[in-house]
Formats: C-alpha cells, sequence, structure tokens
C-alpha cells in the first residue's frame, strides 16, 4: 500500500468514525430502532431523503430532532393537513409597512433537517411543493429562486392505518425518497427503558434532546457526503446495482419496477453503506443490505399478490436471492 | 332391538334420502346433541387452550383429529331415540365406559383417515362384534355405498365454509377504528383466539348432523339388507289377521250362546227341495244376467303422438342422454371410490408413518449432532447441489491446476498477484462446494460464503477463508494492489488448510 492510499485510507478511517459517533449519539436517545437509525443515517450520508412509516407514537419526531442536534444542524417539523398551502412550506412575499417593501419571509422548509409528519394528509399540490424542494435543492417563491441550505434532509412520516381522507403519494412523488424506512413497534426491553426514560422526573411526555450531544457539525456532515461520493466503486459493483433494478422490472407480479433514478439511489446508499462500515470502497454486501429500503416502495405489485398477502420486502428478498453476485 | 317401536317409517332409500333423512333427525333433536358435543369437547377444547400461545395451528389440528372422540355420545343419544327411548344427558355422559372401547383408539389414530367413518360407527359401538366379525360386517354393510364418503367430504366443506364465514362477520362486525390489518390478516393471523372459536363453533354444528346422517345411512343400508321393512309388514299383517280372527270367534260364540238360550219358532229346519226341483233352480240361478254374461265396452284413449321430429324432441333425447351420462358418471364414480377409499386410507396411514419417522430422522439430523456420525462428518451441508460454475467462476476440480500452491507461486513470482488470489479463492470455493459439499447459491455474495463457512466449517478453515475473502475484496472491490509478502502468507496458509482436500 502507497502512501497515498494509505492517506485515503486514513481518511476513510476517520469519517467512519465520525459517522458511526453520529449513529450512537442518536441511537443513545432512539431506543430500540437501531435498524432506523442506521438507514436514516446513510440516507443523510448519502444526500437522500427517506419516507418513514409506522404508527404514530414511535419516536418518529425524536428521531430527526436527535439526528439534527447531533449533526449540530437547525431543525424544523411540518404537520400536514388537508388545508396546508404550499406557502406555508416554502415562505412568501410579504409587504412590509415600515419600509413599504416586500420581504420575503421563508417557510419552514429553509432548515437542515425537515420532518414532513403525515405527507398524505395533505392534496398533491402541497406535496409537490415540498417534493420539487427535495429534488432540486432550491425554492422558488414569487419568481426569486433561493437554495436550500446543505445539508438537506427530509423525513417524510406516513401512517399505513387510518387512510380515510388521505392523498396517497403518487409513484413519481414517492420515487424521489431515497429510502422508505418501516419503523415499528420497539422490543419488550427497549420498550420499558423508553417509557422509564421518558418519565423519569418529568411532568409531561417531553422529549429531553440536552442528553444529545452535537459529535459533527452541518459542515462535516457535508465533508461525509463528499467522502462517500468519492468511494470506489468496481464496475461490476455498477453492474449488480443495475441487475438487480432491472430485475425488478422483468419479475413476475410486479406492475412497475424501479427506474434509473431507483439505480442511482442504490448505489448512493450502498457508497453511504461502505463509509459507515469503514471501507474505502463497495462491495456487494453493501448494495444487498440497502436495496430493501431503497427499492421497496419503487415496486408496485400486480393485485394478485396483494391478495395472497405478498409485500414488497417479500418480492425483494426473493429477487435478491435470485441475483447472481457479481464475481471480478 | 324392537322394530315394532321404531320411529321412522321404514322402506328401501337412496343414500341422498337417508342422508336427509339424518339431517331431518339431527334438527328435531339438535338442542340435545348440540349440548352432548359440547360435553365432550369442550373440556377437550380448555386443555388444549393450556398449549403455548401461538399454537393455534397445532390446537385447531388436534381439535379436528379427536373428533372421533366427541361424536360416540351423539350416536349412542340418537340409537336409543330411534327406538323410542329419549335418554337425559346425564344418562349418556354417565354411560361413558359402555361407549368408550377400544375402538375410540383405533379411530383416533391409524383409522383416523377413514372416510367412512360415521357409517362404520355404529358397527363399533352398538354391534358389539369382535375384530373379525366386524371387519366382515363393514364389508358388507359398505358394499357399493359411496353415500358415507360423500357425506365426510361435504361435511368438512361446510365445516371449513363456516368457519371462515364465521371468522369474516366477525371481522365485518369490528368497528374501523379497532380493525387492524386487512381481512386476510384476520384470518392467518394466528395468536388471538377467534379462529379456534370459529373452528369450534363450526364444528359444534356439522358435528350431530353428520352423526345423525351417518346413522341413518347405516340404518337405511341395514333396512335393505335385512328387509326390516318387510319383516315389519309381515309383523303388522300377522297383528291385523290375529285381531280379526279373535273378533270372529267372539262373534260365532257370541250367536251360538244366543242360540242356546233363546228358543225360536222358526228353529224347524225348512224342507229341502227335491233333487229335479233343484236342478231347475240351479238352471234359472245360471240364466241370470249375472251369471255367465259377457258384455264388450268401447272407450277411446288418447294416443300420445310419437315425437318423430320437433325441437322438443332432440331436447328431450339430449336431456335423457345427458340424464344418462351424469347417473353414469355417478355409478362410476361411487365405484372409482368405494375401490379406492381402503388403499387410500392406507396409503395415507403409510405416508403419516414416514412422514413421521422422516421428521423424527431431519430433528435427530440437524439438532441431534446425528449428522457428524453420517458419511462426510459435520460439513455434509446440501452435498446434492456441487455446480461447475459459480458466479461466472469455473470451480470444478478439473478447471484448476494439479497443484494450486505451486501456480498461485508461480503467479506471484510473474509479478501477477491478483490473479493468483483469483485463483486461490476460486480453488478455496471449489473445494469447499465439491470437496466440504457446502451448497452456495449463485446470489450468495462474499461475506455470505464466509458466514457460510463460519456456520459449517471448523475455525481453522473458516480463519483462512476469512483472510481470504478480505484480501480478495480489497482487491476485486477495492483495486488495491495485494502485497506480496501477505499473499505468500495466505497461499502457505491456505496449503496447510485445503490443499489436501484440493487435491
Amino acid at each position: 500500500m502507497n502512501r497515498e492510499e494509505k492517506r485515503v485510507e486514513q481518511g476513510i478511517a476517520r469519517g467512519a468514525a465520525a459517522a458511526r459517533r453520529l449513529e450512537n449519539e442518536v441511537a443513545r436517545v432512539v431506543v430500540g430502532q437501531d435498524r432506523v437509525v442506521r438507514e436514516i443515517v446513510i440516507a443523510l450520508i448519502a444526500g437522500g431523503h427517506a419516507l418513514v412509516e409506522g404508527v404514530p407514537g414511535l419516536g418518529k419526531t425524536l428521531l430527526v430532532r436527535a439526528l439534527a442536534r447531533a449533526a449540530g444542524s437547525a431543525f424544523s417539523r411540518i404537520q400536514f393537513t388537508p388545508d396546508l398551502m404550499p406557502a406555508d412550506i416554502t415562505g412568501h412575499f410579504m409587504f412590509e409597512r415600515e419600509n413599504k417593501r416586500f420581504v420575503v419571509r421563508k417557510g419552514p422548509v429553509f432548515c437542515n433537517f425537515l420532518l414532513a409528519d403525515e405527507v398524505n394528509r395533505a392534496p398533491a399540490k402541497t406535496q409537490s411543493a415540498l417534493l420539487e424542494a427535495m429534488q432540486e435543492q432550491q425554492v422558488t417563491i414569487e419568481g426569486r429562486t433561493f437554495p436550500l441550505q446543505r445539508p438537506f434532509l427530509v423525513m417524510a412520516t406516513q401512517n399505513p392505518v387510518e387512510q380515510e381522507g388521505t392523498y396517497p403519494l403518487p409513484q413519481a412523488q414517492t420515487d424521489r425518497f431515497m429510502f422508505k424506512i418501516y419503523i415499528t413497534y420497539p422490543g419488550e426491553e427497549e420498550e420499558l427503558l423508553i417509557t422509564s426514560q421518558v418519565t423519569r422526573q418529568s411532568v409531561g411526555n417531553g422529549l429531553d434532546l440536552e442528553a444529545v450531544q452535537p459529535v459533527l457539525t452541518a459542515e462535516q456532515v457535508i465533508a461525509l457526503q463528499e467522502m462517500a461520493a468519492g468511494l470506489v466503486v468496481d464496475e461490476q459493483i455498477a453492474a449488480y446495482v443495475v441487475r438487480i433494478v432491472r430485475a425488478t422490472r422483468d419479475w413476475n407480479g410486479v406492475v412497475m419496477g424501479a427506474g434509473p433514478r431507483g439505480s442511482i439511489s442504490l448505489l448512493r446508499a450502498a457508497r453511504a453503506m461502505a463509509l459507515l462500515e469503514g471501507r474505502g470502497f463497495v462491495i456487494p454486501d453493501d448494495v444487498k443490505q440497502v436495496a430493501p429500503a431503497v427499492l421497496r416502495h419503487r415496486l408496485t405489485l400486480s393485485a394478485d399478490l396483494h391478495i395472497e398477502g405478498y409485500t414488497p420486502d417479500h418480492v425483494l428478498g426473493e429477487l435478491l436471492a435470485s441475483v447472481e453476485a457479481p464475481r471480478t | 332391538m324392537d322394530l315394532d317401536r321404531i320411529t321412522i317409517a321404514l322402506r328401501p332409500r337412496s343414500s341422498w334420502e337417508a342422508m336427509d333423512l339424518g339431517f331431518a333427525l339431527a334438527r328435531r333433536s339438535f338442542g340435545v346433541l348440540w349440548r352432548l358435543w359440547l360435553v365432550t369437547a369442550l373440556p377437550v377444547l380448555a386443555l388444549l387452550l393450556l398449549l403455548p400461545r401461538g399454537s393455534t395451528p397445532w390446537v385447531l389440528l388436534l381439535m379436528w383429529w379427536l373428533k372421533p372422540l366427541y361424536e360416540p355420545f351423539l350416536l349412542y343419544w340418537l340409537s336409543r331415540s330411534l327406538f323410542g327411548e329419549v335418554l337425559p344427558l346425564s344418562t349418556v355422559v354417565r354411560r361413558w365406559r359402555q361407549i368408550a372401547g377400544t375402538w375410540l383408539l383405533h379411530s383416533l389414530t391409524w383409522r383416523r383417515f377413514q372416510p367412512e367413518r360415521s357409517f362404520q360407527m355404529p358397527v363399533f359401538l352398538l354391534e358389539e362384534l369382535d375384530s373379525a366379525g366386524r371387519r366382515a360386517r363393514i364389508r358388507i354393510l359398505g358394499r357399493g355405498q359411496g353415500g358415507p364418503m360423500w357425506l365426510t367430504v361435504l361435511c368438512f366443506v361446510v365445516e371449513l365454509v363456516l368457519a371462515i364465514s364465521g371468522l369474516l362477520l366477525f371481522f365485518i362486525l369490528i368497528p374501523d377504528g379497532l380493525r387492524y390489518g386487512a381481512a386476510a390478516d384476520f384470518l392467518h393471523r394466528t395468536e388471538n383466539l377467534q379462529g379456534i372459536v370459529a373452528a369450534a363453533l363450526a364444528m359444534s354444528l356439522v358435528g350431530p348432523l353428520y352423526v345423525a346422517a351417518g346413522f341413518m345411512l347405516y340404518i337405511s343400508r341395514r333396512v335393505d339388507l335385512e328387509a326390516w321393512d318387510i319383516e315389519l309388514g309381515f309383523r303388522q299383517v300377522a297383528r291385523r289377521l290375529a285381531e280379526r280372527r279373535r273378533r270372529n270367534l267372539e262373534r260365532i260364540a257370541a250367536v251360538v250362546l244366543f242360540a242356546c238360550l233363546v228358543q225360536p219358532h222358526f228353529s224347524v229346519a225348512a224342507p229341502l227341495p227335491p233333487p229335479e226341483q233343484a236342478r231347475t233352480v240351479v238352471r234359472q240361478v245360471l240364466a241370470d244376467r249375472d251369471f255367465g254374461h259377457t258384455e264388450t265396452i268401447t272407450t277411446w284413449q288418447r294416443i300420445e303422438k310419437k315425437s318423430d321430429a320437433g325441437g322438443t324432441g332432440w331436447f328431450a333425447t339430449l336431456l335423457s342422454a345427458l340424464a344418462s351420462a351424469t347417473a353414469n358418471m355417478h355409478r362410476f364414480l361411487a365405484e372409482i371410490l368405494r375401490r379406492w377409499t381402503g388403499p387410500l386410507a392406507v396409503f395415507c396411514k403409510v405416508a403419516l408413518l414416514l412422514g413421521a419417522g422422516g421428521l423424527i430422522g431431519w430433528v435427530l439430523v440437524r439438532y441431534g449432532g446425528l449428522a457428524r456420525w453420517l458419511p462426510g462428518g459435520r460439513a455434509r451441508v446440501g452435498a446434492a447441489a456441487a455446480p461447475g460454475v459459480l458466479f461466472g467462476m469455473a470451480v470444478t476440480p478439473e478447471s484448476l491446476p494439479d497443484d494450486i500452491a505451486a501456480a498461485c507461486r508461480r503467479l506471484l513470482e510473474q509479478e501477477r498477484p491478483r490473479q493468483a488470489l483469483a485463483l486461490l479463492y476460486r480453488a478455496t470455493l471449489s473445494c469447499l462446494v465439491h470437496g466440504r459439499g457446502l451448497e452456495v447459491p449463485a446470489s450468495a455474495t462474499e461475506a455470505e460464503c464466509l458466514q457460510l463457512v463460519q456456520r459449517h466449517r471448523g475455525r481453522d478453515e473458516a480463519d483462512c477463508f476469512r483472510r481470504l475473502t478480505s484480501a480478495w475484496l480489497q482487491t476485486a472491490y477495492g483495486h488495491h494492489r495485494p502485497s506480496r509478502q501477505g499473499l505468500e502468507e495466505l497461499v502457505n496458509s491456505w496449503s496447510v488448510t485445503f490443499a489436501e482436500e484440493a487435491r
């Protein structure tokens, strides 16, 4: 190993240590959701956004707030409701009487970590405003474009029950999320720990975020993102990613598979995974581990599979077990 | 058995009529039969519910399996009720020693898959024959009888439909806000009691009907074979004649008594006519119109026109042909069922025994450490899968050089470390797949291969393979050039661990 390789390796090791510090700090507060924490950290390092699905009361807000605090970044939350307007997200111009001029009032989207709670409760027009900001990393208000500050991560949540009166995100919209993360109930021991922690010398259900230490700065997060983007990706790995994504299109019982954006997201997520594992290159296992979270919301299953109780995760499990792994 | 006390009309009946009669009987006394079923089944169900949480499928299977335990009490009550003796429920329960017998054990084990259970149960319970006599009896009674088999199938289907319908009804009645998941999830959820309750209810509703219909099939068959209806008819005729004779004798006795007691004036016998006069009288009588008179009466009678053509003719022929074909099909199916029911039961029994043996064997091999005593030792994992190509690489022993370590060293001397490492990794895979019988799917990544080795092979092999995999990943995906010294160490380590097998 020459000097340059050693230097790169040391840089990767430092980056991995920083990413793991961030993960551990968040996992210290968000108890019993280690998989969710890891996936959200991967999404952050990969520069993607996450759609989180789970019943209420599982700590989704806490997750984003803890992540924002640990990453030393700004946090906002928007509760999506049927009467929410696009301007409530992006902001608007208002007339300032004293100075007799219009000033821009920026919306909650101008932050680093945005929690879009129950995103499917707002109409399509409002959803689109957020999803455009996610995609373009900028917001246009009254013809003026404002770039969003980096890092920018949106964690949108959906409730799998109580679907009445909701506006389900169309496939084109969900495709913009890098990950779809299922958040489930914690185990018995973890739940006991949460209950004890939250109720200890506390009057309400308030979440004590003072315990979360800022372990990174926003600049360090950006540096991590850039480091992940520079990892070595062998052609075989890229071919493996494409093979998996293309297999979703031809899979029996899948009406619509993932598109090229799926391949891109899968590779980006695999790179972030490799960095978190302290490797300077991506291996097939990185791809395999992040594939369910990256692809599950990009598959549309046929009615037959729905009736038989199949979920995208079942299909992806079978698919990953059949796609040949690369060997150089 | 006193046929005179029987409460049903005795006449030859088809299987379907007999089943229908059975259903009618069960409906008439459904309350008693249902309570009897519950009395026997509920304690069993209570015991089954003591099984650990999450074993609902086992509870359902055992409930179904123990059905022959609940049914004899119903049959016993029905058999008494048929001859006019209505037993209280407590009496039937108290007579459990009389009802239960060794035959019940047979019904719960190797005869459990017998589809004619309801038909044969009266022979076991009521006729009290020895085993040889019982077999002969069942053979005679069961000859040409497809009805009991159909009854079992029909009741099974109805039971299933009732259970699922009950569950769905319950699901529909749950308020929207309290529902979790879809109906399919609700049906498949095993940790809840609703499935057990629905199945138990369905069994309790169908059980009395099944027993009664099977019993009526049995009675109907005996009526056929032993001509109960004719016997009963003769008995009634004999009784009627005896009654009439008795009445006639009484009348004659009365007349004689009266004649003796009262001396009538006209008691003198009239003088008989002379023979010539009598002959004349006879001729006159014979010449009367009422004797020997022949009369021809002509009337009109409608003669149906023969349908030689037209729509109704061919349609009627078609219907007739269809009916005939259906009847033939039914006879054919009944015959097939009669012939194959026995062999099928034997087949099921053999399959059950083989399955149980196989399961025990598998458990011993999988968890009892028996695998290490088998040829191939502890490494024998999926020996059947020994592919020639894995992940696009030829891994057959023939595709590798004879001395792999030497070939690797030669490549290292030629400054081709990547090729040397590739050869070593390929040879290790070949050794694991062909020599150790390790099953490696094509979709397995390097890390998954390593996990397989760590799980199924010894520590030395796992350690060597771990170092080899790490070096391989660095080289193949990290584009790092492996150090010659590190590779030589790997080759040496590999020679100690794998070379023997690879050769």
